[in-house]
C-alpha cells in the first residue's frame, strides 16, 4: 500500500467520523426538541444535561438555549407552586450563556424573549410575596426580575415597575408596622417613609405617595398623643406638643399636594381638614370641610 | 416553541385603607392633659379641698368628652373629678375650675362676676381673654397649643400659682 493510498485512508477516515459525530450531535438536538414538542420537559431538561457535558456540544448556543427553555418549562410545570430558585436559575444561566457563545447572534431573539417571559415569573412572584407581607422575599425577587429584564433588553426602563413595587412596599411596612411592638414599628415606619420617598423620587405627582406620606407623619403624631395619659407631666406635654406639631408640619406638604394634584379626591380632603384641625388652622379647617361638604353634596 | 408571559400583574392592595380618623380629637386630648396638670400645680383654699373636684364648662366644646375620660381614671389629689356642663352663664354654679369654651368668651366679664366669691380658675380660649379675667389662656403659637397666664386673675380668687407652671406660660398682665 503506497502512502498516497494510506493518507487516503485517512483522510476518509476521519470525514466518517466527523460526520458520525456531527449526525450524533443533530440527533441528540433533534431528541430534545422532540421531547419539549411533546411535553417531556424532565427528559428534556436531562438530555440537556448531557449535551452540556459533551466536549462537542458544551459550546454549541443552540443546546444552552434549549436548556434554558427545558428548565424553565420544567420549573412552570412541577415547581411554580414552590416559587423555587434553582431551576429557573439554571434557565437564567443557560439563555444567559446562550448569548454569550452565540457569536452570530442566531438565537438572540429567543434567547431574549426567554428572558423576558423568565423576567415575568419572577415579578408575579413579588406580588405574591407583596401580598402575603414576606417583604424579604418580595425585594429579593424584585432584584432577580430586573436582573433577568435587563438580561433581557439592557434598555428596560423599571419607572413605573419601580414605583408599582414600592407602593405596595410601602403599604406592606405600613401593615406590618400596625402589629410590631414599639422598637419594630420604628424600623418599619422608616422602611415605608424610605419606599414612598423612592416612589417620590421617580414620580413626584403620585398622588398615592403624596397621601400616604402625609399619613405617615399624621398617624404617627395621633399616636403618639393618643398614647399619652392625661397624667402627662407639664414639661414633658410641652416636648411632646412640639414634636408631634412637627410631624404634623411634616405631613402637610404632601397632603397640600395630593389635594392640588387632584381637588376632589374625598380621602384627601379629610386629610388635610385632619392636618389644619391638629395645626389649630381652624380657618383653613373650615374651608376645607367645605369643600367637603360641596364635594358630597354634588355626589348626590 | 417560547410562549410570552405578559407582565400583567397588578398590585391590588388597597393603598388608601389606613386613614385619618374623624375621632382624632388631638387638640382636646392636649388642653384636657393641660388642665389636669393645672390641677396639680395651682392649690385651692384648703375648704376647697373636699368632696369632688368640679370642672365645670360653659359653651359648646368637643373638651368634654377628653375632660369626661380624664375624670374617669384621674383625681385632684385625693378628690373626685366631677365635670358639669352649662348651658349658659346664667347656669353657672360653684366650681374649681371653669372652663369657657370660645363661643362663650364674649361673656367673659360677665362670667368672672358670676364666680366672683368663689376660688374658681377660669381658664379660656380666645385670645385677649386673659386680659380680660381668665386666669389661664389657651392660645396657639407657631401651631403649638400653648397657655397664657395672668398671675392676678387667679390671686383675685385665692389660687396659688406654682412657680413651675409659671415658668411654662406666657405671663400677660
Amino acid at each position: 500500500m503506497s502512502m498516497k493510498t494510506i493518507r487516503l485512508f485517512i483522510l476518509l477516515f476521519v470525514a466518517a467520523f466527523f460526520q458520525e459525530v456531527h449526525a450524533q450531535e443533530h440527533d441528540l438536538i433533534f431528541t430534545i426538541q422532540n421531547y419539549l414538542q411533546q411535553g417531556e420537559v424532565l427528559k428534556a431538561k436531562q438530555a440537556c444535561d448531557s449535551a452540556v457535558a459533551s466536549s462537542s456540544l458544551k459550546n454549541n448556543p443552540r443546546v444552552w438555549y434549549l436548556r434554558g427553555y427545558s428548565y424553565k418549562e420544567y420549573y412552570k410545570k412541577f415547581e411554580a407552586s414552590s416559587r423555587s430558585l434553582p431551576t429557573r436559575e439554571e434557565a437564567y444561566k443557560s439563555f444567559t450563556h446562550s448569548i454569550a457563545i452565540d457569536a452570530n447572534n442566531e438565537l438572540i431573539a429567543e434567547n431574549q424573549k426567554n428572558l423576558k417571559s423568565l423576567s415575568a415569573l419572577y415579578y408575579n412572584d413579588v406580588k405574591a410575596f407583596l401580598d402575603t407581607l414576606n417583604i424579604t422575599a418580595a425585594v429579593k425577587y424584585y432584584g432577580l426580575y430586573k436582573r433577568t429584564a435587563l438580561a433581557a433588553d439592557s434598555t428596560t426602563d423599571f419607572s413605573k415597575r419601580d414605583v408599582d413595587v414600592n407602593l405596595a412596599l410601602g403599604y406592606s411596612y405600613l401593615k406590618l408596622a400596625e402589629t410590631a411592638d414599639s422598637n419594630q414599628r420604628k424600623v418599619y415606619l422608616e422602611k415605608e417613609r424610605e419606599a414612598f420617598s423612592k416612589v417620590l423620587s421617580i414620580d413626584p405627582n403620585n398622588i398615592t405617595a403624596n397621601y400616604n406620606m402625609a399619613l405617615l407623619y399624621y398617624n404617627q403624631a395621633v399616636k403618639i398623643i393618643n398614647a399619652m395619659g392625661y397624667d402627662e407631666d407639664i414639661v414633658s406635654l410641652n416636648m411632646i406638643v412640639d414634636n408631634c406639631t412637627g410631624l404634623f408640619k411634616e405631613s402637610l406638604p404632601f397632603m397640600e399636594k395630593a389635594y392640588h394634584l387632584n381637588p376632589n379626591r374625598r380621602e384627601t380632603l379629610i386629610g388635610l381638614s385632619g392636618i389644619y384641625f391638629s395645626l389649630n388652622e381652624e380657618e383653613k379647617r373650615q374651608y376645607i370641610d367645605m369643600l367637603l361638604q360641596d364635594l358630597d353634596r354634588n355626589k348626590k | 416553541m417560547t410562549r410570552f408571559i405578559k407582565l400583567a400583574v397588578v398590585f391590588t392592595v388597597i393603598l388608601m385603607s389606613f386613614g385619618i380618623r374623624a375621632a382624632d380629637d388631638t387638640p382636646s386630648k392636649i388642653k384636657a392633659t393641660f388642665i389636669y396638670n393645672f390641677t396639680k400645680y395651682i392649690e385651692w383654699p384648703p375648704s376647697y379641698k373636699q368632696g369632688n373636684f368640679i370642672i365645670g364648662i360653659v359653651g359648646t366644646t368637643p373638651l368634654f368628652k377628653d375632660l369626661s375620660a380624664m375624670a374617669a381614671t384621674k383625681k385632684a389629689g385625693a378628690q373626685p373629678f366631677e365635670i358639669q356642663s352649662y348651658p349658659n352663664v346664667n347656669a353657672i354654679s360653684k366650681c374649681h375650675l371653669l372652663f369657657v369654651a370660645s363661643d362663650n368668651a364674649a361673656n367673659i366679664k360677665e362670667i368672672t362676676g358670676k364666680v366672683k366669691g368663689y376660688s374658681t380658675l377660669i381658664v379660656s380660649e380666645k385670645p385677649g381673654c386673659a386680659k380680660l379675667g381668665a386666669a389661664i389662656n389657651f392660645v396657639i403659637q407657631e401651631n403649638k397649643q400653648r397657655f397664657e397666664l395672668n398671675k392676678a386673675n387667679a390671686e383675685k380668687y385665692n389660687l396659688k400659682i406654682g412657680s413651675s407652671l409659671a415658668g411654662l406660660a406666657i405671663l400677660v398682665e
